[in-house]
């Protein structure tokens, strides 16, 4: 019952979360310069007129307290608007490519979450060794390296040099990416790479402080093998904390989503997010915006209870 | 037509560049970091170009993949897009009325368009073979109700729209089943120019099309030569062959592919990266830097534009703005522009230097009688002072598009050659439309005008005259106007040119426009891909007649 309740106030907390956070964005779209109508008369050879009249039928001519009050009472009935460019209805845009992203998200957690605490366990129990530093440098750069520049390199090595994988993510229109797995490979590595090096920086760090403490000392004096201590004192007691730590990390994929999924030319929510920002599609901003939050809400929530379960003391708080 | 697979090119408006490439310290600032690291490690700089090709057979079958530049906020609109790859996707579901290539009129579903002796009433006579892909004929109602709709800003707009306003459409009929007649609200000897270049899709007209938002490429009927399968907005587009398409014999035996997808790729890299990883047989405008990089690869064709089909680089002044407002400085800033340091610098050489005019290779375009500008900064800096504006600070606005923000960076430093200051600055779409009509928040505007277009049926109307919506350099002479409209309604073609000459020496003395250079436009194909076209569009190529070896 009270994980129940736990669970409960927290969804309701993150929830709450979501009505400023889209004040928050659509004030963001509001300071940008121009509107959409200019981009939705692209191609043409609009007179003033027809300009206005876009605008308006845009509901452009309107203050922004009432198109966002507009757009907020549509979405709490499930209507996230249609796009101001194309006309499509966002929720069939997000239908249609948040398949796509949820897979790459996922396989990129199942990927990094283990890789960074492995990494970052080896690391931690080996502080100032030559593991740790080889480990630690190698991350150090991972974390430096934008994730376009990653992107391209393993085009150049993997896609034209040793030719295994393909450059782009480009598959059938009417397949899933599952159905085409190599499309996934570098895309994948891309971001588990670099989600995973600043997570394990992190585990090492959580690591490395348990195994300077004195009950991982006393472990030792009592004359426990190395390996026991470290699976039965240290991993439980780092793995705890870092947890929010990897919950953090599917923020750095879905930011990072954004530039993949351009880099690869991958149909999903990221690179649709970074076109409807470039031509001011306020509604489709909006609508992404929010699925994401969601998703970042519900990746903290599960994290923040993982933590409370694994935590003898919260464990007992709840 | 124009084929782009240079082994087999027989047109001297293509020509592939087989030189090896050649790195100069902007070229490799250009390219960046990316593709340096690309041409760092990529094996396919060891490959060399193959001289001869055997005479091919085309085959019939097999799948093509096309890497067209789109956006993300693909319209599935017919006679409106937003990108190449929409007009790629589109060009092959329908047929044109015609089209210009190379500045040649290229009728398709018309087999003439006629004026009457006073020019204020054209005829158009209908392909009596022409068959929707339902089997249906195309009638003259199709083709006035394609022309209305194309012609409708709520609809369409794009080319036509410029030659909606002429057109009198309530008056306009068919005559029996093969014939429309257009009749114009004033009298023009040029409207088979201004349909041609339109390049308007001819559909199935039918009770279904009430609502602008139902003339979608998922709702309409078409005469091309294949049908959409499938598509994903944003993604790509599935098209199937039209097994009993009727302008087999105008495509010499095509269409020949059972299949081709059209992929929605915005970004110039990705594109090259799909045709290079061979995820794509095609990839349309790509970046030059990546085109020169990849020159010497025999494993694929990159194809460069003549100036017929070229981008415009311009750098437009506001003469509604100081200091432009006086001639003195307008001729100044033409002047300073040395076009050979920007075709080399901001095109890597991908291109070729214009004379202050658009709409060359067409019919009135006269910029070739007139001298070429020349480079004079002594006499700009001497015009600069005569105006008290040296030492000044223009702002010279950057329009996204390839080769424009070097360019503008290049000219601020020529500029600076001759007394003036530039601040560079780069602005999106709704910064340059912040102002419309008057764009007073622009000074200088840099831009890649795309497209070729005819100057008196298309770049007039659209950027030239005083009501026109892209009249940025506010160029607002309602006598040139006047004029304009009469030497277009002109039928004595030595009277007509008489009248443009010198309509366009006006122009080029004292506006604020300068076009400083033809961009090339550069698609990239698989060498087993043989026969793509340009054919009317130049950065969404045409597949019509092309074939998989």
């Amino acid at each position: 019952m009270r994980v129940a309740r736990f669970l409960f106030l927290r969804t309701l907390g993150g929830l709450a979360m979501l009505p400023p956070l889209s004040v928050l964005v659509f004030a963001a779209i509001e300071v940008l310069p121009g509107d959409a109508a200019v981009y939705a008369l692209a191609g043409q050879n609009p007179s003033a007129e027809l300009m206005a009249e876009t605008r308006h039928r845009l509901g452009l001519d309107r203050s922004p307290p009432e198109r966002y009050l507009d757009w907020f009472s549509g979405l709490l009935q499930a209507d996230m608007g249609r796009s101001a460019i194309n006309g499509q209805s966002v929720s069939a845009v997000i239908e249609g490519r948040i398949g796509n992203t949820v897979i790459l998200g996922v396989l990129v957690i199942l990927l990094m979450v283990p890789l960074a605490l492995a990494v970052g366990v080896f690391a931690g129990t080996r502080e100032g060794r030559i593991g740790d530093r080889v480990f630690s440098l190698i991350t150090l750069c991972l974390v430096a390296i934008p994730e376009f520049v990653l992107a391209a390199a393993l085009i150049v090595i993997f896609g034209f040099g040793l030719k295994l994988l393909p450059a782009t993510s480009i598959f059938p229109v009417e397949d899933s990416p599952l159905m085409h797995p190599t499309v996934l490979v570098l895309p994948v590595a891309t971001l588990t790479l670099v989600a995973a090096s600043g997570a394990s920086r992190q585990v090492r760090v959580g690591v490395a402080d348990v195994m300077r403490s004195r009950y991982v000392e006393l472990a030792r004096l009592k004359g426990l093998p190395e390996r026991r201590v470290v699976l039965r004192h240290v991993i439980p007691n780092a793995v705890g904390p870092s947890l929010q730590v990897l919950a953090g990390s599917v923020g750095v994929v879905i930011g990072g989503s954004v530039i993949v999924e351009t880099v690869f030319s991958y149909p999903g929510l990221g690179s649709a997010l970074a076109a409807a920002v470039t031509t001011r599609d306020f509604a489709l901003v909006e609508g992404i915006v929010m699925v994401l939050a969601a998703a970042l809400i519900i990746a903290y929530t599960a994290a923040d209870l993982a933590v409370s379960l694994l935590t003898p003391k919260l464990r007992t708080a709840l | 037509m124009s084929n782009v697979d240079s082994r087999n090119a027989t047109d001297p408006r293509t020509a592939t560049d087989g030189k090896a490439p050649v790195f100069g310290r902007r070229d490799v600032l250009s390219f960046g970091a990316l593709s340096g690291g690309m041409l760092a490690l990529s094996p396919f700089l060891a490959a060399c170009k193959s001289d001869a090709a055997p005479a091919l057979t085309p085959q019939r079958g097999g799948r093509l993949r096309f890497a067209g530049a789109g956006v993300q906020s693909e319209t599935k609109n017919v006679f409106n897009t937003n990108s190449p790859q929409e007009i790629a996707r589109n060009r092959h579901l329908f047929d044109w009325v015609g089209y210009m290539e190379g500045g040649e009129p290229v009728p398709y579903i018309v087999e003439s368009i006629e004026p009457a002796d006073d020019v204020s009433r054209w005829r158009m006579r209908i392909h009596k073979e022409a068959r929707f892909s339902d089997g249906s004929p195309v009638t003259a109602a199709d083709v006035l109700f394609s022309l209305r709709s194309a012609s409708d800003p709520k609809i369409g707009g794009g080319l036509l729209s410029a030659a909606a306003a002429s057109i009198d459409f309530k008056a306009s009929r068919t005559v029996g089943k093969d014939v429309v007649e257009l009749r114009l609200t004033e009298p023009l000897a040029d409207m088979d120019t201004q349909i041609y270049a339109g390049k308007v899709y001819v559909i199935k007209a039918g009770s279904h099309l009430s609502k602008p938002e139902s003339f979608t490429v998922d709702n309409v009927v078409g005469s091309g030569p294949y049908t959409l399968a499938d598509l994903k907005v944003g993604q790509s587009a599935k098209l199937a062959m039209n097994e009993n398409y009727w302008g087999r014999g105008l495509l010499g035996g095509g269409p020949y592919f059972s299949e081709i997808e059209v992929f929605n790729i915005p970004d110039p890299t990705a594109r090259l990266n799909a045709l290079l990883g061979g995820q794509a047989d095609l990839a349309a405008k790509l970046d030059y830097a990546g085109a020169k990089v990849n020159a010497s690869n025999s494993a694929f064709s990159f194809t460069k534009t003549d100036r017929v089909y070229a981008n415009e680089g311009c750098f437009i002044m506001n003469s509604r703005k100081k200091p432009f407002d006086d001639p003195r400085v307008r001729l100044a800033f033409k002047l300073a522009c040395q076009r050979e340091a920007l075709v080399k610098g901001a095109l890597l050489g991908y291109g070729s230097v214009a004379n202050d005019l658009q709409g060359i290779g067409f019919p009135d375009y006269y910029g070739d009688e007139l001298p070429q500008r020349a480079y004079d900064p002594a006499q700009a800096q001497a015009l600069l002072r005569q105006a008290g504006v040296a030492g000044e600070t223009v702002e010279i606005s950057v329009f996204p598009g390839v080769g424009t923000a070097a360019a503008a960076q290049i000219y601020a430093e020529q500029l600076g050659k001759v007394g003036m200051k530039a601040r560079v600055r780069e602005i999106t779409p709704p910064e340059l439309f912040k102002n419309f009509p008057t764009f007073s928040n622009i000074q200088v505007l840099a831009v890649a005008v795309p497209g070729n277009q005819p100057f008196a049926t298309s770049v007039a109307p659209r950027s030239l005259v005083s009501k026109s919506t892209f009249n940025v350099a506010g160029w607002l002479d309602r006598d040139w106007d006047r004029r304009l409209l009469a030497a277009r309604a002109t039928t004595d073609q030595a009277k007509r040119k008489k009248l443009m000459f010198r309509l366009q020496s006006e122009f080029w003395d004292d506006s604020g426009w300068i076009v400083w250079g033809y961009q090339t436009i550069v698609n990239g194909t698989a060498s087993s891909v043989h026969g793509v076209s340009l054919a009317g569009v130049e950065d969404a190529p045409s597949v019509r007649k092309a074939w998989k070896s």
